[in-house]
């Protein structure tokens, strides 16, 4: 059995997405599947061998890519040393307000009654350092960089998005919509691994590994350029998943961790991730009974989108990627161990599914290595009063409007003005808010002149004192809002929530709370002028 | 949508005979021998829905190839058959071994395994119905290419709010040791057009 060690390198974010956040939400998964790998490599061997289809009976089709006898395991970030990084395991706990130090509740549980505040480490990966004479192991917690961002679906037909009512299905029209992506950052680097039970195959395989592939969805959005490259290959006689030397027992315990989500099934075939079910089926696979002394483990669902069906999968519980299981030291050979930690258990196996480390994690205390992960990328040096410097400004400043204008959108949905002025009083002061938002330098200086002169007509400071917004009158609150020197509050931003490209950020200027504060000013004038319309049919 | 708990006692048995040659043959048989009406089965490559007419199981790779593959044993993941009365799982474990179960509403007196349950219908791809022959049809749906093809009639053109295919899941509920109720087994019941308003 031959294993081949690749890395993945992300050209472009890269989405694929896990079961969860809201319908117009795509959040990618902190790694990238083995099914997803596995999906590019096929691409590839049909474009090599100029093949449309995949014959899914040919034995030899299956071999590579089904049947198990190859396993394309998931690709994980890189510590700061440039390794391959694990699911950190759910028995690892910190005390409230202790970043340092770990304690893992799988080699010993604490003294009870106990007054500390435990929680769970909280970091999708982590790497564990070889044991350094008598002090605590060193563990290196890692989560891969993200990257957010807002889409607008467009009916095509109108180049703009359009209300449900207003489309034509026939025509190919889709109702607009904003969605959000949280994907994968570009930039990044993964490392993933093929097992190849079949040593002929290796050698075709490997050549699949190397060069540009996509990966995941909204590939033709600007997601999912990848390239692939092999590092090394090895025999797996020598190889070990975790790559620290193979303990066979701690404390006279059995510790097994899961390295990836495992697929289980009961006797009535359904998915589960009962402790006793997942004991019953490790048991048979070492051919001695395990006896269960701790179970620390989550479920996760599983989907996907099956680009040969054309479908998306059937959605099954797993066991989560992490889980651990300590068993009494069970009176097994070693080689049943490294057998099952090689093959792993339960299925879809060939997609990587069902992973298995054997003591891995001997020690009951750990200690957090602050060394931050690798920079997969340099960051490039800009020269000063440069072009590609004024652009990246300018690329900076328009981040920090979207974002912006998100949270604008967010607060005039929070703010109602009840009893508001009549639309003509409304629209005298929009037409003040426009001229201003117009110029190139906005001033309040003109609106709140206006605003002093509604003072003086009784008439229009009579419906503007009596609209209210909350508890204050309509003419107060424009006040306020119109003079705020405060307004990161009031829109829920800091200078530090502004986006940085390279070592230039955004930055929070007068100039944009002055236009900020207008365009609020006016958005929810906007709505109140609309509710009045409503009312008045 | 309001959930009911129901009383519907119910009973599990594992099928031993899991030696298949051909696995169409061996579906339809056991279709027959219980009187199962539907067939969804997962394969490698593509999904297959089937479904019991006089004794032959006439499955959708024959209306459609394109989109449906061939039973095979080769490349089937899963099988599914089922009635009002009963469901058949067929499944491969992670070894490559076949493993099937059969659940059933226990007759009247009988030693049961589940009593309470909870029916739900989810919702099956398709808004653009297409006929095909012998009473399947092409249910297409989105921009992604979605399509799969039922052994059901449907006319009509619906949009996205109104799809109107049905699975009907039961799910039996049991308490565990802790007390805590959780859904133990489902099964398929039906599939049905839901009336579109």
């Amino acid at each position: 059995m031959r294993v081949i060690i690749y890395r993945i390198t992300l050209l472009e974010p890269t989405l694929v997405t896990a079961i969860q956040g809201d319908p117009n939400e795509g959040v990618a998964f902190d790694y990238i599947p083995g099914s997803t790998l596995r999906g590019a490599i096929i691409k590839k061997y049909l474009r090599t061998n100029h093949l449309t289809e995949l014959d899914s009976a040919d034995p030899h089709i299956r071999r590579l890519f089904i049947d198990g006898t190859t396993s394309y395991l998931n690709g994980y970030p890189l510590d700061s040393l440039d390794k391959r990084t694990l699911p950190t395991p759910l028995s690892w706990h910190r005390e409230k307000g202790n970043e340092q130090e770990i304690f893992d509740f799988a080699a010993e549980l604490p003294d009870l009654p106990d007054d500390k505040q435990w929680q769970w480490v909280g970091t999708p990966f982590c790497s564990l350092g070889e044991p350094k004479d008598e002090s605590k192991r060193k563990v290196q917690l890692v989560r891969p960089d993200r990257h957010i961002a807002v889409h607008t679906a467009r009916t095509r037909r109108f180049g703009r998005a359009m209300p449900a009512n207003m489309i034509d299905s026939s025509k190919g029209d889709v109702p607009g919509a904003v969605y959000r992506y949280d994907a994968l950052a570009g930039g990044q680097k993964f490392e993933a691994i093929t097992i190849c039970g079949n040593d002929a195959d290796a050698q075709e395989i490997r050549s699949l590994l190397n060069g540009e592939v996509m990966l995941g969805g909204s590939r033709s959005g600007g997601y999912g350029r990848a390239t692939l490259e092999v590092i090394r290959e090895e025999s797996t006689e020598s190889w070990r998943e975790v790559g620290l030397p193979f303990v066979t027992e701690v404390d006279d315990k059995l510790i097994i961790t899961f390295l990836s989500d495992a697929l289980i099934r009961d006797g009535n075939g359904q998915f589960t991730i009962d402790p006793l079910v997942v004991t019953e089926a490790l048991s048979q696979r070492l051919g001695v009974p395990l006896k269960l002394q701790q179970a620390f483990l989550r479920g996760e669902i599983v989907g996907g989108f099956n680009r040969k069906w054309g479908l998306p999968l059937p959605q099954a519980l797993a066991l989560r990627m992490g889980s651990v299981f300590v068993f009494d030291k069970p009176d097994c050979d070693k080689s049943k161990l490294r057998q099952l930690e090689l093959q792993g258990i339960g299925e879809r196996r060939a997609e990587g599914f069902g992973r298995i480390a054997i003591n891995w994690h001997p020690g009951a205390k750990l200690e957090v290595d602050p060394t931050p992960p690798s920079q997969t990328i340099r960051p490039a040096q800009i020269p000063s009063d440069s072009d590609s410097q004024r652009l990246l400004k300018q690329m900076a400043e328009r981040m920090l409007r979207l974002r912006l204008d998100e949270r604008l959108i967010a607060r005039t949905n929070d703010i109602h003005i009840i009893n508001p002025p009549s639309n003509a009083q409304i629209s005298r002061l929009r037409s003040i808010l426009h001229d201003e938002l117009m110029k190139e330098t906005p001033s309040t200086q003109r609106i709140l002149e206006f605003l002093n002169r509604i003072r003086e007509r009784n008439t229009a400071r009579r419906q503007f004192e009596r609209a209210r917004i909350e508890t204050k009158s309509l003419l107060n609150w424009l006040e306020e809002t119109l003079q705020d020197s405060t307004w990161e509050t009031r829109f829920g931003f800091q200078q530090t929530d502004a986006p940085r490209i390279g070592s230039i950020q955004a930055s929070l200027t007068d100039a944009l709370r002055i236009e900020y504060l207008i365009r609020l000013v006016d958005a929810v004038l906007a709505r109140a002028v609309k509710e009045n319309r409503k009312e008045a049919k | 949508m309001k959930r009911e708990i129901i009383s519907r006692p119910a009973v599990v048995e594992p099928i031993t005979d899991c030696s298949i040659s051909d696995v169409k043959v061996w579906l339809q048989t056991q279709a027959i021998q219980h009187n199962l009406r539907w067939l969804l089965a997962h394969a490698d490559d593509g999904v297959i829905w089937g479904e019991l007419r006089d004794g032959q199981l006439v499955t959708s790779d024959s209306v459609v190839p394109e989109v449906s593959p061939p039973l095979r044993a080769e490349t089937l993941q899963q099988a599914r058959l089922f009635a009002i009365h009963a469901e058949l799982l067929l499944w491969r474990d992670g070894d490559n071994r076949w493993r099937a179960r059969l659940i059933r509403d226990a007759a009247e007196g009988e030693d049961y395994a589940f009593t309470d349950a909870i029916d739900e219908p989810q919702i099956l791809w398709g808004t653009d119905p297409q006929p095909l022959a012998n009473g399947f049809t092409l249910m297409s749906d989105g921009a992604q290419g979605l399509r799969h093809a039922i052994p059901l009639a449907v006319r009509g053109k619906f949009d996205e709010s109104s799809r109107p295919l049905r699975l009907w899941v039961r799910h039996y509920l049991q308490d565990d040791e802790s007390g805590f109720t959780r859904i133990v087994a489902s099964r398929l019941f039906d599939v049905k057009l839901e009336e579109v308003k």
